[in-house]
């Protein structure tokens, strides 16, 4: 008796354990078709068009089996329909492996749909249990089926290859990365949304991948973008600057200064009905290159450089505040940080917002310390 | 007369209790007669008839048990030669140990463990004369924990030697050696150890009352002992631990454990044993501290890693192949291309092909070593893989989780049956079922214990005094007491003053 009651008791425990559990995902690794990469277009004969990259993991060459030549390491599989999950879920008829999305490095949307707004093609990935929030967001200019075709040159996968691309941003600033995550904060929050915008440019008979800029929304529809200059700019005012080149002219040869570290702070102030943004930007950085001849050791010159990559730190800002005015969006998020400083305050000027921000004053302060020269101080031959 | 005897062995192996107890005939002949009708007559018994002062003498030993020259010149010779007619036949004998008895049974089984019985017409005494030589193995390196600092002394099969092993380490005067004869059959020594005092007195009455009751015919080998005191047989961890070492056993001695020597075994019993116990090598006392914490902590890595590894791999690229990163996730898939088996198929194939292996390596003969060796790295490994049976990725996995489970050789087969039970869950549930795996082993462990004592202490339950032997081991100054779930009355281990210690660990240390 006492074992047969231990027994339905270990029953009931092994049961419980095995069938009340979430995890019945079992599947072989050669029976999933991992998806790297999605681009989203307008379809020919339906209103969107899906191109997924899908790695093979047959044709990747890895040490053990060597490079097997010819053979296309990836494949982009397409379909069309009226939404996101409907096409999805149409792959698994062209597909004989389950379409797995956990690895999937970007979402490219085609600047044509952006513009119309992005909300109903990010809902899907948003939603589903399968995908993940990591994944990075960019708007392709032109058709970004495309992009997801350039052969790499160094990378195997053209999906890995752009993503690593887009993430590769601190050695200039100049561009930025967002994850679906990030993405989501933004269309959220009161300030607008921005993510990379990718495109393929010709050159010399060469494909070439490159990031051109910062696309802006408002909600979720595309405005416009910034070029990366105004993109460093905005990032000076976020105080996300993290590396990259300031190079300033004095009229007889260029310097080029490296940014060892950078720091900026803002101060909000709204009064009046004006909103009043000052900010502080400290750039602390070495002379990576000079073209003239000036004598760099002398302090007046040093002093001289670091009053140009001032200017330069200030125009950077003031040209990206310009262009946000301009598109009505503010991608500095001020309208995040003000309601964040006081919520009432938020609710009573939320109205009157694209009118504020168009007519804030800027007040920027820059101070540049050079603190090194690099291995020479002065060029080889100075004048 | 069968019935007889099973009543007369099972008698006497009770030591002492109630031993059947017939007296020696003044007839030296009828005692031989009887001698040789109890042991059927067996071939190597000797009988040599000798007079001494006119009267006769026999004297009765086994052939081999015997050193012969040593029986000619200080037993035979002394006899024959004797010419002092008062003198007793004791004093004529020229070998240390002599005794003496009445009792024809104790005679039958002194004889049968090898000494020699000297029968005197008209005595009712019996002289029994130790001239025991056995051609025994001597003592060597051990084959089985090997150390590179540290003493290379290994137990041997003779009980002898092996007290002579430990009493030469241990020369305190609490050291305590109980002989028992376990055995219907084989009447085999065995030998109880500890030192009194520094082992608890409940331990160790407990461990005798276990000896006492055993009741078989055989004991072959210490294994058979640890079998009957086992008091976990079901369970898949060790509470009885063994050593081939005599340093190990003292060492374990005088933490306030028990040793129990076998004769005819070279592995010395010592219990209670504790999980940590596994882990701790001989050799992390010899080396600098440091260095032990390095190697004891590796050897309890490895132990997880060799455990956890196949469930794992099977776990991550049949389940959650999101956890895996993407290029790692792309090396293992184009491996997997192509194959034909599931991944958890192929894990478990090769992990039998590794036991069977394994296996054939320990039975086989020496000289077909290299044979084995051939086909089983070449032909199972390089060529299943080459052939596209099993993935490169699984060899490496079986092949680390074999090469790991080694570290820990006392857990060896723990660490299978873990292997494949968490592979099973693993395979079956996930992450999910490895987790449900281990906790169902945790709650296992600990609700073990050996011999009354939890098992998983001292880490659980948890006393900073008694873990200075665990994770960290302590420089031996700092082990100042024994640990608590172990020692009897004597605790104290080392008598530094804090003063000695601050001094010792003091920068200024060498100026002195």
């Amino acid at each position: 008796m006492i074992l047969i009651k231990k027994l339905t008791k270990l029953l009931a425990a092994v049961l419980s354990i095995t069938l009340l559990s979430g995890c019945w995902d079992q599947n072989e690794l050669n029976a999933r078709a991992i998806v790297i990469g999605v681009a989203v277009d307008r379809g020919e004969h339906a209103p969107v068009k899906i191109t997924a990259q899908i790695a093979r993991a047959s044709a990747i060459d890895t040490p053990q089996k060597g490079k097997s030549a010819g053979e296309k390491s990836y494949w982009n599989i397409e379909n069309e329909g009226q939404t996101i999950f409907d096409i999805i879920r149409g792959f698994n008829h062209e597909s004989s492996r389950k379409l797995y999305f956990p690895h999937n490095q970007i979402i490219m949307i085609s600047k044509e749909l952006a513009e119309e707004g992005i909300l109903q093609y990010l809902d899907f990935f948003m939603r589903d249990h399968e995908t993940r929030l990591d994944v990075d967001i960019a708007v392709a200019e032109g058709k970004a089926a495309q992009l997801l075709d350039v052969k790499p040159e160094l990378e195997t996968l053209p999906a890995i290859n752009l993503s690593i691309i887009i993430n590769s941003y601190q050695p200039m600033s100049h561009i930025i990365s967002v994850d679906l995550h990030e993405f989501m904060d933004m269309l959220i929050g009161y300030s607008a949304a921005i993510c990379p915008i990718v495109n393929l440019s010709h050159q010399s008979g060469m494909e070439v991948l490159g990031v051109t800029g910062t696309a802006v929304f408002i909600r979720d529809k595309m405005v416009g973008y910034l070029d990366p200059n105004m993109t460093r700019g905005m990032l000076w005012a976020k105080n996300k600057v993290k590396g990259g080149i300031v190079s300033v002219t004095d009229g007889q040869g260029q310097f080029e200064v490296e940014i060892k570290k950078a720091t900026s702070k803002r101060k909000l102030e709204y009064v009046d009905g004006k909103l009043k943004v000052k900010i502080k930007a400290k750039l602390e950085g070495t002379i990576g290159s000079h073209t003239g001849g000036a004598k760099i050791q002398d302090p007046e010159v040093i002093k001289k450089i670091e009053n140009l990559c001032n200017q330069r730190i200030k125009e950077e800002i003031v040209v990206a505040h310009d262009e946000a005015k301009r598109l009505k969006a503010d991608v500095f998020d001020y309208a995040n940080e003000l309601y964040k400083k006081s919520p009432k305050l938020w609710e009573q000027i939320k109205q009157d917002w694209p009118n504020i921000f168009e007519n804030m004053e800027l007040d920027i302060d820059a101070s540049t310390n050079i603190s090194g020269t690099g291995r020479i101080v002065q060029p080889v031959i100075p004048n | 007369m069968k019935g007889f005897f099973r009543k007369f062995n099972f008698t006497t192996q009770l030591e002492g209790q109630k031993r059947r107890k017939e007296l020696i005939s003044a007839n030296v002949d009828e005692n031989v007669d009887k001698f040789k009708k109890i042991t059927n007559n067996s071939a190597d018994f000797i009988y040599r008839s000798l007079k001494f002062n006119g009267k006769k003498v026999v004297l009765i030993y086994i052939n081999g048990f015997v050193d012969s020259k040593e029986i000619g010149e200080n037993v035979v010779n002394p006899i024959q030669k004797n010419k002092d007619k008062d003198i007793k036949l004791k004093d004529v004998i020229n070998v240390g140990n002599i005794q003496d008895t009445n009792d024809f049974y104790e005679m039958v089984d002194e004889v049968l463990s090898g000494k020699t019985a000297v029968l005197q017409e008209g005595e009712k005494l019996v002289l029994l004369v130790d001239c025991f030589s056995y051609n025994k193995r001597s003592v060597t390196e051990p084959l089985t924990e090997l150390v590179v600092k540290g003493p290379r002394e290994a137990f041997t099969e003779s009980i002898l030697t092996n007290v002579a092993l430990i009493r030469k380490r241990i020369k305190s005067p609490n050291l305590v050696f109980e002989n028992y004869t376990i055995g219907r059959e084989t009447r085999t020594s065995v030998s109880l150890c500890y030192l009194k005092g520094i082992a608890r007195d409940s331990l160790v009455d407990d461990i005798k009352n276990k000896l006492r009751e055993i009741e078989t015919d055989s004991i072959i080998d210490s294994g058979y002992i640890e079998q009957f005191l086992d008091q976990n047989p079901l369970s898949i961890f060790p509470t009885i631990s063994y050593t081939e070492k005599p340093d190990v056993a003292a060492g374990k001695i005088l933490e306030g454990r028990c040793a129990i020597v076998v004769d005819g075994s070279p592995q010395v019993l010592t219990l209670p044993m504790f999980f940590i116990e596994a882990f701790q090598a001989a050799e992390d006392y010899y080396i600098r501290p440091l260095y032990a914490l390095i190697a004891r902590n590796l050897r309890m890595l490895a132990f997880v890693v060799s455990v956890l590894s196949p469930a794992f791999y099977v776990a991550l690229t049949t389940y959650h192949q999101e956890l895996l990163p993407t290029t790692l996730l792309f090396t293992i898939a184009s491996t997997r291309e192509g194959l034909p088996f599931p991944g958890m198929f192929e894990i478990m194939i090769m992990l039998v092909v590794y036991e069977i292996l394994r296996e054939a390596g320990i039975r086989m003969p020496r000289t077909i070593g290299p044979a084995i060796s051939i086909v089983g790295a070449l032909v199972m490994g390089e060529t299943a893989v080459n052939a596209g049976v099993v993935g490169p990725a699984v060899l490496i996995i079986v092949a680390f989780s074999a090469i790991a489970s080694f570290v820990v050789p006392q857990l060896v087969d723990t660490g299978f049956y873990i292997r494949f039970l968490l592979l099973i869950l693993g395979a079956g549930l996930g992450l999910y079922g490895i987790t449900i795996g281990i906790l169902g082993l945790l709650i296992h462990l600990s609700t073990l214990r050996t011999f009354g004592v939890p098992y998983l202490s001292p880490i659980a339950p948890f006393s900073y005094h008694n873990n200075k032997d665990t994770f960290i081991r302590v420089p031996l100054y700092l082990m100042k007491r024994r640990p608590d779930h172990l020692a009897g009355e004597n605790k104290i281990r080392s008598g530094f003053s804090k003063k000695y210690v601050k001094e010792k660990l003091s920068d200024n240390n060498y100026q002195k």
